[in-house]
């Protein structure tokens, strides 16, 4: 009743709202209420405001947004008359539209996610049986061996947790490929992944033929366990040892619970981190959706599968028939089935697994275009919308996870819509110089607004529009090709493990050299038609500004796509664990000060020992987090210098066996707090004017570094990465 | 209509174009293009049916026209039938065109009739490529190449028999002018020819004897040589009997049943002194007795309520004669007269009347329509020269309401060449006041169908507006301006009479006071069915004129005759719409500061000039704005002067818009300047509207009541309080804290547009109100998200 009460006041008040914002007043009042509203906005901000401040603070940024798009409605379009004007109008239009409509669902969406849950840790007793999926299809085994050792030492009563390493690159299909080499290949590494397993105490699955992908690698596993949870870990995902723990106690809680999904942690840069040296001191890509959508997403009930990283009940897969493969994004899609069929999701908001993602530009581009066609399979397939079952706001959710996926359409128009104007004359917004400030400048500063109330912490002003533009050019046709053939993408498996040893242009790079050299020549243009036009300079001035923030964007794209020779191929995490280091035949207490899943730096007490030479075989011993004996783990020293009374000693790790797997695993992934912390230390909100500073600094300098790379060849990279 | 138009617009372009150019433009293929038809001068064609038909009350001219008297009486007489609706017909420009009607007897009509036209033009004026041209009925009469820059010129023109008709007529005067030497649009500005009205009329071979004449031909009626027309009312009553209401009346119904621009009222109660030599018409009412005293024994003045014209001895102009037998009968006289105006209940009107100084009538918008340029008088027309002109005029109501926020539009219709460039402008203007400026910004020619241009609704007023459409033509050629590119023919652009003036329903809700809807339509008078109080303060026959004058005005503007009784106080109009007429010291001091003057300063109002014709004074009013652009000012104080003009520039935004209210405004003070001040106000119980017209003296608001009425002066009244200073400069005080009137019935939409015209002139209430709202918006949401979804 109270909610029928306050839903009938919201609606009231949303009205309300409405109609003021939809009266058709003039342009001074409207220029007035956007500054006055602006400065509201600004002095909200800089006081923080949390609860019920946020949200006014984000209902008046919502009125001048309405504003504009009563504005742009009513009296911007170009008339039907001029079709040469109309149409290309009308997309922007549309293009606009189609922000703001994105906008509004993750208003919706992230108006007050949900804050981190309290941990449900299970008492050890009673707990129920877990079946570890660890599906692959071409990693190698030393980084298969890394995850399983990490599985297995998650923090779960042994006979209570089976490890399945689920190889679909060692299927009959593979091994009897028409390619000897190619059958080969595959028959080696199925004995290797055997012999694996069985040395770490795992089970190994594989199948006849690869139907369905991962969905039915998955499925097969399923087919061929009994437990009454699964988890998914993708190949190059390792478990913390707590993530059992912290995860399982949900299902004890609700009986319909289908999913627990925890976020996805990368101990690499992906290669726009990477390029721009942002890794260390910005939040990942990935941090604004698992840092508050999930969370938002979880309060409607509507958190999804991402693949790995979660648990979930057998019961309710096996009621929708396993994971459901009709897309290439399997996990959502079964989400969204078992979401239908009444089965609820949680999300746990801590990083509980550390992974790698694509390091080079090109596997990035590939794993998007993955995303991007599977969520517009769902899209075709499984429209959420009208998806029985679902409840409203899951159907808004889903809508906004698989809509998001359009942006290249939005993005390729703003990018191109000034260029009408500058190149060909074209008049596809039809306002004066002085109206354009007065509504689109109101619009775009409370817009930015907006977007760093919401996810200021998590995603720093114009990095959200550097994605989507990198990742425009080349998912465009990707979107365009699914859209007309929904039926045949194929699932691909992202490569996350190539390295780059020497500063080059990425494969994909000649399209953004191409569109920054066409912005550059249209603000050139733009130039020209101020000092040639001057009666019209003023729309020139607007658009010409318009132009200018593309280019910037497109400049700092460049540097993205430039990549540069990769030094420590994944995240030193800093560490403090005691120690002993071998030291000829001696063993010096010493302790661990960072790891990566290649090595560790290490600090010993050693007077008078002399340094090391490097390529140097010695050992390390320490405690593993489940055993009470050290275990030894052979490493070879890459370099080592003396400090004061000590010695620093950089080390990689020589794994032999599959306890040093173990080992390292232990060092590395045990402990998930680190990870927390590192994602902490880089959340900041810089806020809207200084990271408009900082990006544009940073833009124009990486546009110098891609036009190096395209310009200078070898050499000039060589002088610029110093 | 479209078609003898369009006939007439060939063979205008065929008289004029040098070569044969093929016809650049061409929208309307499913019309094929006229051939001219031959036509020959003598033979007039049919008068085209006009609007007219359905826009006024009275029709009685279509009447006579039924019934034409074939035989014209016997030449004992030339009658000179002035025209022109102002002393000086001026036209500008490379193209000009003025429109009006004139009515004519049947026995004028049927006279020989003769044309005198009598013009000067600018110097500059090429006269190879320059013609004037006049039309009567749509038949060009005169077809002149403009040369006549020492003196004026005198053209006479026989009109060819049949060519005038009984009953109404139309004339146009075109003007096509070019610059000897210069191509500039600048120089276009320089190019006008005026016709001198002293000059310009139809001489009509006719005895012109009134004693035929219906009540209906009081249009026939023409005003002096400047335009002006004076009607005398001679009601011997007034001396003894208080019959200023029925002379109020009377002054009413003459004013709708005659067709002139400028109508002022002498008021007496005898013939004297020749006090009516000038007059235009003379109007007798009066018992029988009373009548015969002025008019002389006669037969037709016997009977009960007689109605009837005459000449009067030594008087030139007409006579209407109104008499009974008593008081009551020749008061049924002027009910008679009254009744030929039409029914007095309200009525919408279709359009309002300015047929007698331009055509075609403005029709009347009370809601959102479209208007096509066709409608309205605009022809399509090609066009040769750098700056062309057009213009058209459309009625609002006076519950117009939306001049703060609304934007109405033009939905254009043309074309232009190759040879126009871009920076090329198309300005708006309404009501002479810049309403878009739109550049033209791409090269090479082009076609534009239906093209938007979005006019400003804040010059619009209540009654009849002016739109003028201008296109500022730049070419190549003209910048060069070789020898005769000023005078080239070559067509650049073209209008089509397709396009559409479109206006969008707009708010409606009357507000009090606002002079402009009482001149523009009469409101709040016309809606009155019970009488109106008319005070006077100590009412003399100067007073009593200078209420008929401005009484007549109001019904015309109205279109209806306002009932109304002579009152000598307040006390009765206290809740009751009101007009107010006398001095400070004639009238209740409580009066006066109803309507928001200050009456202890008005009491010691210093005379002034005459209204007419006094020198200005030369005292400046001192300007704050002017001081503050002249100051420079440190660095700071520069940037942000620099930031209030670019705001000013870009937004039109100053300081004083930014209010949540309107401010009270102090009372006016009269000052010596002030010749006549009009003001108005809601009543002292907020239900009826006070308009009060004061002067300081008696005999200076006769004069300058009947320059009020004057068409120039009446459309300036505007706002809450309009002054009229001796040296002819007009001021108005703004409308402060207004009450509001319901006109229409209730309607969400017309709410919501009055709200949107409301937040649109009190520009931090609406921020205040959006605020308010989103704060309200935020907490709801707050509240139901903390039920909804999720809690944990």
């Amino acid at each position: 009743m109270a909610k029928f009460a306050s839903a009938l006041i919201w609606f009231a008040m949303a009205i309300c709202v409405l109609a003021i914002v939809s009266l058709p007043i003039n342009l001074q009042t409207h220029l007035i209420a956007g500054t006055i509203i602006l400065v509201a906005m600004i002095l909200l901000k800089l006081t923080k405001p949390e609860g019920t401040w946020r949200l006014i603070a984000l209902a008046l940024g919502t009125a001048i947004v309405l504003r504009y798009v009563y504005w742009r409605t009513t009296s911007t379009l170009p008339p039907v008359t001029q079709l040469e004007n109309f149409i290309p109008g009308l997309l922007l239009y549309l293009a606009e539209m189609y922000s703001v409509f994105m906008l509004f669902l993750s208003l919706f969406i992230v108006a007050r996610p949900l804050p981190s849950r309290p941990a449900e840790f299970v008492e050890t007793q009673n707990v129920p049986t877990v079946d570890v999926f660890i599906p692959t299809y071409n990693e190698d085994a030393a980084l298969l061996a890394d995850t399983v050792s990490a599985a297995i030492a998650m923090d779960y009563p042994a006979d209570k947790m089976t490890v399945w390493l689920l190889d679909d690159g060692g299927t009959v299909q593979k091994r009897n490929a028409d390619n000897v080499v190619d059958a080969q290949a595959a028959e080696t590494r199925y004995r290797e992944l055997q012999k694996l397993c069985d040395d770490l105490g795992v089970r190994y699955l594989t199948r006849e033929r690869n139907e369905h992908a991962k969905a039915g690698n998955l499925n097969n596993g399923l087919a061929h366990s009994t437990g009454e949870l699964v988890v998914v870990f993708d190949a190059d995902h390792a478990p913390a040892r707590s993530f059992l723990r912290e995860t399982v106690g949900y299902f004890a809680e609700d009986h319909r619970l289908f999913l627990v999904q925890t976020p996805h942690f990368f101990l690499n840069p992906d290669p726009l981190e990477k390029n721009l040296r942002t890794f260390e001191k910005m939040p990942s890509e990935n941090e604004m959706f698992y840092g508050i959508i999930q969370r938002g997403l979880d309060k409607w009930n509507a958190a999804f599968f991402c693949g790995s990283a979660a648990v979930l009940r057998r019961e309710a897969l096996l009621e929708a028939d396993g994971f459901s493969g009709v897309s290439i994004t399997e996990d959502c899609e079964t989400a969204i089935e078992l979401h239908s069929r009444g089965w609820n999701s949680i999300y746990v908001d801590k990083p509980l697994i550390a992974g790698l993602q694509p390091a080079t530009f090109a596997s990035f581009i590939g794993q998007r275009s993955r995303w991007a066609q599977g969520m517009m399979q769902i899209l075709r397939f499984r429209f959420p919308l009208l998806k029985r079952g679902l409840s409203l706001p899951q159907r808004l959710c889903y809508m906004s996870s698989t809509l998001f996926w359009l942006f290249p359409f939005p993005r390729t128009i703003f990018l191109f819509a000034p260029l009408f104007y500058i190149f060909f004359d074209l008049q596809i917004f039809t306002a004066s110089g002085g109206e354009f400030l007065a509504y689109t400048l109101s619009y775009m500063l409370v817009n930015l607004m907006m977007q760093n109330y919401l996810y200021g912490s998590f995603r720093w002003p114009w990095i959200s529009e550097l994605y989507e533009y990198i990742q425009t050019v080349h998912l465009l046709p990707a979107v365009v090709s699914v859209a007309l053939n929904p039926r045949k993408p194929t699932f691909k498996v992202t490569a996350k493990d190539e390295q780059i040893t020497k500063s080059r242009l990425s494969e994909l790079s000649r399209p953004f050299f191409v569109i920054f050299g066409v912005l550059l020549i249209g603000v050139l243009a733009s130039a020209w038609k101020i000092y040639a036009e001057p009666y019209k300079a003023d729309v020139t001035l607007v658009v010409g500004g318009w132009n200018l923030l593309n280019l910037v964007l497109a400049g700092c794209a460049l540097g993205v796509v430039s990549e540069r020779r990769e030094r420590a191929a994944t995240r030193r995490i800093r560490i403090s664990r005691r120690c002993e280091f071998k030291i000829g035949e001696d063993w010096v207490r010493g302790s661990i000060e960072d790891v990566s899943v290649n090595g560790a730096r290490i600090k010993v007490n050693a007077t008078s020992a002399a340094p090391f030479e490097v390529g140097a075989m010695t050992a390390l011993r320490f405690k593993p987090h489940w055993s009470d004996e050290t275990g030894e783990l052979p490493v070879i020293v890459r370099n080592s210098e003396r400090e004061g009374n000590g010695m620093n000693i950089g080390c990689s790790y020589d794994r032999r066996e599959p306890m040093h797997h173990r080992l390292v695993a232990d060092l590395v992934f045990a402990d998930a707090k680190q990870w927390s912390g590192f994602q902490v230390g880089r959340r900041r909100n810089p806020g809207v004017f200084i990271g408009t500073l900082w990006f544009f600094q940073l833009a124009i300098f990486q546009t110098f570094r891609g036009l190096v790379y395209l310009f200078g060849g070898q050499s000039g990279a060589r002088e610029h990465r110093q | 209509m479209t078609r003898l138009t369009v006939a007439l617009c060939a063979l205008l372009a065929l008289s004029t174009s040098a070569l044969a150019q093929p016809q650049p433009f061409d929208m309307t293929p499913e019309r094929p293009v006229e051939r001219p038809r031959p036509q020959r001068p003598n033979t007039p064609t049919p008068p085209p049916s006009v609007q007219m038909d359905e826009a006024g009350p009275e029709n009685d001219a279509e009447e006579v026209a039924d019934d034409p008297q074939p035989v014209p009486e016997e030449t004992a007489g030339e009658l000179r039938r002035n025209l022109l609706p102002s002393s000086i017909l001026r036209l500008e420009g490379e193209n000009d065109i003025r429109r009006f009607a004139f009515y004519l007897t049947d026995e004028q009509a049927a006279a020989s009739a003769n044309l005198r036209l009598g013009y000067q033009n600018a110097i500059v004026v090429a006269p190879e490529a320059s013609q004037l041209a006049v039309d009567i009925n749509g038949v060009r009469v005169v077809g002149e190449s403009i040369a006549s820059t020492n003196s004026v010129k005198e053209v006479a023109t026989d009109l060819p028999a049949g060519l005038l008709q009984p009953g109404r007529n139309e004339i146009s005067f075109l003007s096509s002018q070019r610059h000897r030497t210069d191509c500039s649009i600048p120089s276009t500005y320089e190019l006008w020819t005026e016709l001198d009205a002293e000059h310009t009329y139809l001489t009509l071979d006719t005895a012109n004897d009134v004693s035929q004449w219906q009540i209906a031909d009081l249009k026939a009626i023409a005003g002096d040589s400047d335009g002006q027309a004076t009607i005398g009312l001679v009601v011997p009553s007034l001396a003894t009997a208080d019959v200023a209401s029925e002379v109020l009346r009377l002054a009413q119904a003459v004013a709708l049943l005659t067709n002139l621009p400028s109508l002022r009222f002498e008021v007496a109660s005898s013939v004297a002194d020749g006090a009516l030599s000038s007059a235009n018409l003379v109007v007798v009412a009066g018992t029988t007795s009373e009548v015969e005293g002025i008019v002389g024994q006669n037969d037709g003045v016997d009977g009960d309520a007689a109605v009837s014209f005459r000449r009067l001895d030594g008087v030139s102009a007409p006579a209407l004669v109104l008499s009974g037998a008593d008081r009551s009968g020749w008061v049924g006289a002027v009910e008679q007269l009254a009744a030929q105006v039409g029914p007095s209940s309200f009525a919408l009107r279709e359009a309002l009347m300015t047929e007698a100084w331009s055509l075609p009538n403005p029709p009347m918008l009370y809601q959102g329509r479209d208007l096509g340029f066709a409608e309205m008088g605009v022809s399509s027309e090609q066009f040769s020269g750098r700056r062309y002109i057009r213009r058209f005029q459309f009625a609002v109501p006076a519950d117009f309401y939306a001049q703060s926020y609304g934007e109405a539009r033009i939905l254009l219709d043309a074309a232009y060449t190759d040879d126009v460039k871009p920076g090329s402008l198309i300005n708006i203007y309404v009501n002479g006041n810049i309403a878009t400026s739109m550049p033209i910004t791409t090269r090479g020619g082009r076609v534009l169908r239906q093209f938007p241009i979005k006019v400003t609704m804040r010059h619009f007023r209540p009654g009849v507006n002016e739109v003028t459409f201008e296109a500022d033509l730049l070419t190549d050629a003209d910048e060069v301006c070789a020898p005769g590119a000023a005078t080239d023919q070559t067509p650049r652009f073209a209008l089509f009479d397709t396009s559409r003036f479109s206006l969008p329903d707009f708010a409606r809700i009357a507000q009090i006071p606002d002079l402009s809807a009482m001149s523009g339509t009469g409101y709040p008078y016309l809606l009155n069915n019970e009488p109106v109080p008319v005070v006077m303060g100590r009412g003399n026959m100067g007073t009593l004129s200078a209420a008929a004058s401005v009484l007549g005005r109001i019904a015309i503007a109205s279109s209806r005759i306002i009932p109304l009784k002579v009152l000598s106080s307040p006390s009765e109009a206290r809740d009751r719409d009101a007009i107010f007429f006398g001095t400070p010291a004639g009238l209740d001091p409580s009066v006066l500061s109803q309507v928001g003057i200050n009456d202890a300063v008005a009491a010691s109002w210093a005379p002034s000039a005459t209204i007419a014709g006094g020198a200005a004074t030369g005292v400046e009013r001192l300007d704050m704005e002017a001081w503050r652009e002249q100051v420079n000012g440190g660095l700071i104080a520069r940037t942000i002067e620099d930031f209030r003009t670019w705001l000013r520039d870009t937004f039109d935004i100053s300081a004083d818009m930014l209010r949540f209210v309107p401010q009270d405004a102090q009372p006016y003070a009269p000052t010596a300047e002030d010749a006549l001040i009009v003001a108005q106000a809601a009543g002292p119980t907020g239900q009826g509207t006070w308009t009060v017209i004061t002067a300081p003296h008696e005999a200076q608001l006769a004069t300058a009541a009947q320059n009020l009425v004057g068409h120039g002066a009446w459309q300036q009244l505007s706002e809450h309080l309009t002054t009229f200073a001796g040296d002819g400069t007009i001021g108005a005080m703004e409308i402060s804290r207004g009450t509001f009137r319901q006109t229409v019935p209730p309607s969400a939409n017309n709410y919501r547009l009055i709200v949107a015209n409301w937040l649109s002139s009190n520009i931090l209430s609406y921020s205040a109100i959006l605020i308010v709202a989103c704060g309200f918006l935020g907490i709801a949401t707050s509240a139901l998200l903390s039920r909804l979804g999720r809690r944990r």
